[in-house]
């Protein structure tokens, strides 16, 4: 995907801004539609840029999204800021960047599998704990109920905010001398060290990038439902969906989360109000063919094939 | 008691992530699989669970062959370089597990299952212990022992153990490791399921458990050093104590934190394990 015409992408985001903010207009069941679609988006791009320009891949993203959620939720109806919903929510995206960098500290000394296990097992062990915190403080099994911070039209504009600037911030930041650094890292971190890249910071960087995004996912989908509880704040589930969207669009396109979110979450609702719970099985039969036949998934497909016919004509 | 059963479940994973480099994601529901494989056995034919393992090794064997073979192979090929086979078939595994999570939610749907505990208890040294529990620690502990023997003494064993060492000197003495490493997948699937029927006799089952089970299965890993029967049935015994401790000092509901607390601990702190040997 080059990036020659800038303005054709801005318009084409424009475009798909404005028609995607007359949703709400029509009913709240298509807002909602519309809003989970955006919100897988936006975990999507979080996602990607830790495991697509980065290169580490990360079971347990969704762990921050539930930090997220659960920040906004006690600064909410704790902290006596009631009456700041939109400084409560921003608070969540900080909360989850301030988990990033503490726990990416960690998390980076690790490598490939390890890292992986380690994500996978950071979201497990953080819903075990905020399920036995007592009931008074976190809410416990039954989580929190907010029905003053609901809003769900409000929610999804601010998604739609939140989610298209986030696009141009990436569509900004993989040609920037950040997004080449980290593109540097991904090829070879040992390789980048050599040259005197400082690649534990810049890894931390993205990822605290990631982590804010996603803080501030988890705190928006809060204030559409307005209650938040651990099975579904740290849901394992989300993650395979963001997995399997990332991959069909293509891991490390600008593009690919976008058009795979958007594929695949049309696809799994329709196969899950179908038939419940088979969405998964297709899950991982997307997972698994897009491994065998198309590693670099749609986008990256696309790629290859126009660097290929460019070559032919020259 | 349970930390038995532990090193029995990670013994699969331990020997899959030692000898190939593969990390099986989807060795959790494999052990959720054996498991319902026992509560099937009671179920229909109201027999001892146990007798299941007459069915799990040529089940996990064949099914190994099949994936690897077939599946992973071929991952391994197509990649280019170390850190990308890791990748592709960590994603691969994932999917799987996906797959057979998703089937099981459909087929048994998510109640919580179990097998009838009728044993008496017996009385040991003065401890207390249902019966169930102690045959279920014998028999990770004689399953535990067989692989062990299987790769000390057996010519495959052996091989498995030089494919680990130096591949291509084993390529040289005309071993084709494709071969062995199907073998040793295989042997890694049949231990799972066996961990599944062993687990099926004391514990609920629920598909969910596979989660569970395969990130303790990764603690006990990373406890007891990789590709090491010993070290993960030490691995085991640890993580069993350690559960076994907050529970008593703590409450129960928050043991599994502590597995998952171990594992990013020991990962960050002594990555080779405990024992250390396998670098």
């Amino acid at each position: 995907m080059g990036l020659k015409n800038k303005r054709l992408w801005i318009l084409g985001w424009i475009f798909f801004v404005i028609l995607f903010a007359l949703a709400p207009k029509s009913g709240l069941k298509t807002t909602t539609y519309f809003f989970l679609m955006i919100k897988y988006i936006c975990l999507c791009i979080s996602f990607n840029l830790i495991a697509g320009y980065v290169g580490y891949i990360s079971f347990g993203h969704v762990a921050f999204y539930g930090i997220g959620g659960y920040t906004t939720a006690l600064l909410f109806s704790k902290a006596h800021l009631s009456s700041y919903p939109y400084l409560c929510i921003l608070f969540g995206g900080v909360g989850g960047a301030i988990a990033g960098y503490l726990l990416g500290k960690v998390l980076f000394k690790l490598r490939g599998a390890y890292f992986a296990i380690a994500t996978l097992a950071l979201n497990e062990a953080l819903k075990v704990i905020v399920f036995n915190i007592p009931e008074e403080f976190s809410g416990g099994t039954f989580g929190i109920p907010l029905p003053a911070l609901r809003n769900p039209d409000m929610a999804y504009y601010l998604m739609l905010l939140v989610t298209s600037l986030s696009f141009l911030f990436i569509l900004y930041l993989i040609n920037s001398p950040f997004g080449i650094t980290l593109k540097a890292i991904r090829e070879d971190e040992d390789g980048a060290m050599a040259i005197g890249i400082d690649a534990p910071k810049y890894k931390i960087r993205a990822f605290v990038i990631s982590t804010f995004l996603m803080g501030i996912a988890g705190a928006i989908d809060l204030q559409f439902i307005g209650y938040i509880y651990p099975e579904a704040a740290f849901f394992i589930e989300t993650n395979v969906e963001v997995i399997a969207m990332t991959m069909l669009g293509g891991i490390g396109t600008l593009l690919g989360p976008v058009a795979g979110s958007t594929i695949l979450f049309i696809l799994s609702d329709f196969i899950w109000s179908k038939w419940p719970f088979s969405h998964l099985i297709m899950l991982g039969i997307v997972i698994c063919m897009l491994v065998l036949f198309m590693p670099r998934g749609i986008f990256g497909l696309l790629d290859e094939k126009i660097s290929s016919l460019r070559g032919k004509i020259k | 008691m349970i930390g038995g059963i532990y090193g029995l479940a990670a013994l699969g994973l331990s020997l899959i992530w030692g000898v190939m480099k593969v990390v099986n994601l989807a060795h959790g529901t494999f052990i959720m699989l054996g498991a319902y494989m026992g509560y099937g056995m009671y179920y229909f034919f109201k027999i001892n669970p146990l007798l299941s393992i007459v069915f799990a090794i040529p089940i996990g064997i064949l099914s190994g062959v099949v994936i690897y073979k077939y599946l992973i192979n071929r991952i391994i090929e197509a990649s280019t370089n170390e850190l990308e086979t890791e990748m592709m078939t960590l994603l691969f595994t994932f999917g799987i597990s996906i797959i057979i999570y998703g089937s099981a939610l459909n087929i048994w749907g998510s109640d919580l299952r179990g097998v009838p505990t009728l044993m008496p208890t017996i009385n040991l040294m003065g401890m207390v212990i249902p019966s169930a529990r102690f045959i279920a620690f014998l028999s990770a502990l004689i399953l535990g022992l067989i692989l062990y023997f299987l790769l000390k003494k057996t010519y495959l064993g052996k091989a498995i153990r030089a494919v680990t060492q130096r591949r291509e000197y084993v390529m040289l003495n005309g071993i084709n490791p494709v071969k062995i490493f199907q073998w040793a997948f295989s042997i890694g699937l049949v231990y799972a399921f066996l961990a599944g029927v062993v687990i099926s006799l004391t514990y609920p089952i629920t598909p969910i458990m596979g989660v569970n089970y395969l990130l303790k299965c990764f603690t006990v890993v990373v406890l007891g050093g990789l590709g090491n029967p010993i070290g993960a049935f030490i691995g085991g015994l640890l993580l069993g104590l350690a559960e076994s401790y907050t529970t008593l000092f703590a409450t129960y509901a928050i043991s599994p934190a502590v597995a998952f607390i171990t594992l990013i601990l020991i990962l960050i702190l002594r990555p080779s394990g405990i024992l250390g040997t396998l670098k």
